[in-house]
């Protein structure tokens, strides 16, 4: 994570100044904290909930307690961000296989497939230096959700459950206001009153992300969406989701990508 | 007994020939930002081509920043990315000059759990090597 950070900045105007992997995603959780009054704590809850389902998930890495007391006393490593609030390290491997309908029937699979119903993109910055304002991450957010909708035919109303790519916890409120699943500006208060649960009524990520399950990127958030959507989660199965949104970002949360899928075949 | 030469140990910027003028200011403590022709707007950071949509010009005037501005964001970095950081905290920061650009920095001269989003700063240069002065901010008294 470490040597990541000379890919993602600009290496003659901000490696210089020593920025880190964590700092790039700190300075903008930072602002967002000054712009809605917020606190600490709206971003460490949200990996508090990760490790809750993770808890619940047969592969995740990390399945010990972990309490917002327990994040609030961990060192920082690049104010406000600990440990906890960056994904983990992995090795590992995840598959799965995209075909046409007509194919899958000719195959004659075994289980149900899951249907992709949309997709979208959106990008905001190479560097953090042309990132004018949080703004222009929203509208990259937005415009990848959008397009996502549109192409299935669908709004924030027919989701059901949503995985959302949490590298970082700040990624995931930004995610969760730039895709219209809460207003703008509350993602903190959501993840605070614990409505990112599986239980609740806004459930994230049920698998335990980026940030307590591993990092293969959003593969594992793709397979536990087909889980969810077959009824085949078990311990972290939502009542009857019939669309999930899986979202993706790279870049320090400046290339973002939507997709939706739907147990129900695309009409 | 020999002196002991204090070799800078921090990375140093990864140079591309189009931004010569920047550091050729900072050496001389001056604080230059391109210029589009064109489209008469100043942008940071500097790049071969103007990064205005309709302008594909490559000639720049470089003009001389007030220096002043604010911390827009800033991150206090308890580690480092190399060995040459060990031990040490210190503050990245997001700065909003008033020439309406924004620039990645350091935050200095202040103890790194003061600084405050919305802080005036003003330039400050720091010699790192002979060759090379990188455009630091403090803030303003």
């Amino acid at each position: 994570m470490i040597a990541l950070i000379r890919e993602m900045c600009h290496g003659e105007f901000e490696y210089p100044f020593g920025l880190t992997t964590p700092g790039g995603y700190a300075l903008m959780a930072n602002r967002y904290l000054h712009e809605t009054n917020g606190k600490r704590e709206h971003l460490h809850s949200v990996a508090v909930t990760m490790r809750e389902h993770a808890k619940l998930k047969e592969n995740a890495m990390m399945k010990d307690d972990l309490t917002l007391d327990e994040i609030m006393g961990t060192r920082l490593l690049a104010s406000p961000l600990t440990k906890f609030d960056c994904s983990i390290v992995s090795d590992g491997g995840a598959a799965f296989i995209v075909t046409t309908n007509a194919k899958a029937k000719e195959l004659g699979l075994k289980r149900d497939p899951v249907y992709l119903h949309g997709m979208g993109q959106g990008f905001s910055h190479q560097y953090l230096t042309s990132c004018e304002n949080l703004d222009q991450i929203y509208g990259a957010v937005e415009k990848s959700g959008k397009k996502a909708f549109e192409t299935a035919g669908m709004t924030n109303d027919n989701v059901d459950i949503t995985f959302l790519y949490d590298c970082f916890t700040i990624t995931t409120l930004l995610e969760l206001e730039g895709l219209g699943i809460v207003p703008r500006g509350q993602a903190g208060a959501y993840a605070l009153e614990g409505r990112l649960h599986k239980d609740a009524d806004t459930p994230i990520n049920t698998h335990g992300g980026l940030l307590s399950q591993a990092h293969l990127g959003a593969m594992h958030h793709v397979i536990e969406a087909v889980l969810q959507l077959r009824g085949d989660a078990g311990a972290r199965q939502v009542k009857n989701p019939n669309v999930a949104l899986v979202h993706g970002n790279g870049g320090i949360v400046s290339a973002h990508s939507t997709i939706i899928l739907g147990n129900e075949p695309v009409s | 007994m020999s002196e002991e030469k204090n070799e800078y140990q921090k990375p140093l910027p990864d140079f591309r020939p189009e931004t010569k003028p920047f550091w050729d200011g900072t050496k001389n403590h001056k604080l230059l930002l391109p210029k589009c022709k064109d489209t008469g707007k100043v942008f940071f950071y500097p790049r071969a081509i103007s990064p205005f949509p309709g302008s594909v010009n490559m000639d720049f005037d470089w003009v001389e920043s007030s220096g002043k501005g604010k911390v827009w964001t800033f991150s206090v970095h308890y580690m480092g990315p190399t060995r040459a950081y060990k031990g040490e905290t210190y503050v990245v920061a997001m700065i909003e000059l008033d020439d309406g650009v924004k620039m990645m920095s350091n935050v200095v001269g202040i103890d790194p759990e003061e600084v405050k989003i919305g802080m005036e700063v003003e330039v400050v240069f720091e010699d790192a090597t002979e060759e090379v002065t990188f455009a630091k901010f403090k803030p303003v008294q």
